[in-house]
């Protein structure tokens, strides 16, 4: 009996330790005469901190709705996002454990 | 030692089996028929010749041997200098092998965004095409299967890296995945110079109701705009 509670204790801390990715989610508007509209094609880059400097992670193109994705992300990662040439936001972020099939929203961002 | 090195040898050897050879049938027909009266008679390389039975048979094969062995020696110039041609070529192929692309073949796993299921095979042709997936650092092929998708790799570009390769793969409006490759990871066949990445790639969905808001004009979430951001990166502690 012992035994098999051990066992179970056993892949109980494997569950635990698993590593979970994270999904990041954002949109990409334009300021059309104070109505904010969708900005497709707009290349959003992700810089992260590697403990020395940031460097360009991967780079994502948003769709028709403006929207862009990057996929499985280790929780605990610093980032900013690069758009147009700005960095955004101005305190860096951190990449936050989510459930899977769920987003961290990053800031809507308007060019 | 190589062939340059032994064709000295090959020409003594030569040479040797040219005296050598026509002993045999000599020494054979002097212990058969020593009184045989077999005649050679007449002029080789300027010396007069008159000899009989075993020794004439001697002479007489040793002089048609003699005559060849100018050919026979030239060949062995000519094979040395084949010998390192084919050498040189055989280095030009290894260096070729070792400059030619890596072939990377990505197949594609693509999952709802929820993460229940693998979407419908029929469906891959709209999210996997020509147009629709960027993979960095090169141009791609899509296969047939709308799941393979292969590109090439420049052999520096990929030697130059130190550990990984930073791969990505995008799915234009759908997702955008970093892929890296390890050059030591069992995905890399060195023979062949081609990887195989079998990635999963979670679809996006973007947000309903901002979108329904954003239609309607009713979006009154915090916007940033360009002058909320900076043209540098804030410097952290390091």
């Amino acid at each position: 009996m012992k035994k098999i509670v051990v066992i179970i204790m056993f892949f109980a801390a494997l569950a635990a330790v698993k590593p979970t990715a994270t999904n990041l989610r954002g949109q990409i508007v334009q300021n059309v005469n104070g109505h904010y509209q969708p900005a497709a094609n707009v290349r959003v880059d992700l810089v992260t901190w590697n403990g020395a400097a940031w460097t360009s992670y991967s780079y994502a193109l948003t769709g028709a709705d403006g929207f862009y994705y990057f996929s499985n992300f280790p929780p605990g990662m610093r980032f900013l996002l690069l758009v147009s040439g700005h960095y955004f936001p101005k305190a860096p972020q951190t990449i936050n454990a989510e459930p899977p099939g769920t987003y961290q929203d990053l800031p809507v961002i308007s060019l | 030692m190589s062939y340059d090195d032994l064709a000295p040898l090959y020409k003594i050897l030569c040479l040797a089996l040219i005296f050598l050879v026509p002993l045999a049938p000599a020494w054979g027909l002097y212990k058969i028929a020593p009184a045989d009266k077999f005649l050679a008679k007449g002029n080789f390389s300027g010396f007069r010749i008159n000899a009989t039975g075993s020794a004439a048979i001697y002479i007489v094969l040793f002089s048609a041997i003699y005559v060849k062995t100018n050919a026979i020696l030239d060949d062995i110039d000519k094979s040395v200098t084949l010998f390192s041609q084919v050498n040189a070529l055989k280095q030009n192929i290894a260096s070729l092998n070792e400059k030619r692309p890596w072939t990377i073949e990505y197949k594609l796993k693509l999952i709802k965004a929820d993460g229940s299921q693998e979407i419908d095979p029929l469906d891959y042709k709209q999210y996997v095409n020509d147009s629709s997936v960027v993979c960095t650092p090169a141009a791609l092929h899509v296969g047939d299967d709308s799941r393979t998708l292969t590109f090439y790799l420049n052999s520096d570009q990929f030697k130059s890296v130190d550990d990984t390769v930073d791969a990505q793969i995008m799915v234009h409006g759908h997702g955008t995945q970093r892929i890296p490759i390890s050059r030591n990871s069992a995905n890399v066949d060195t023979t062949n110079h081609k990887i195989t990445l079998n990635p999963t790639i979670y679809l996006g969905t973007s947000d309903s109701a901002q979108l329904i808001a954003l239609r309607n004009n009713t979006f009154h979430a915090k916007v940033l705009t360009l002058r909320d951001g900076t043209l540098k990166p804030p410097a952290m502690p390091r």
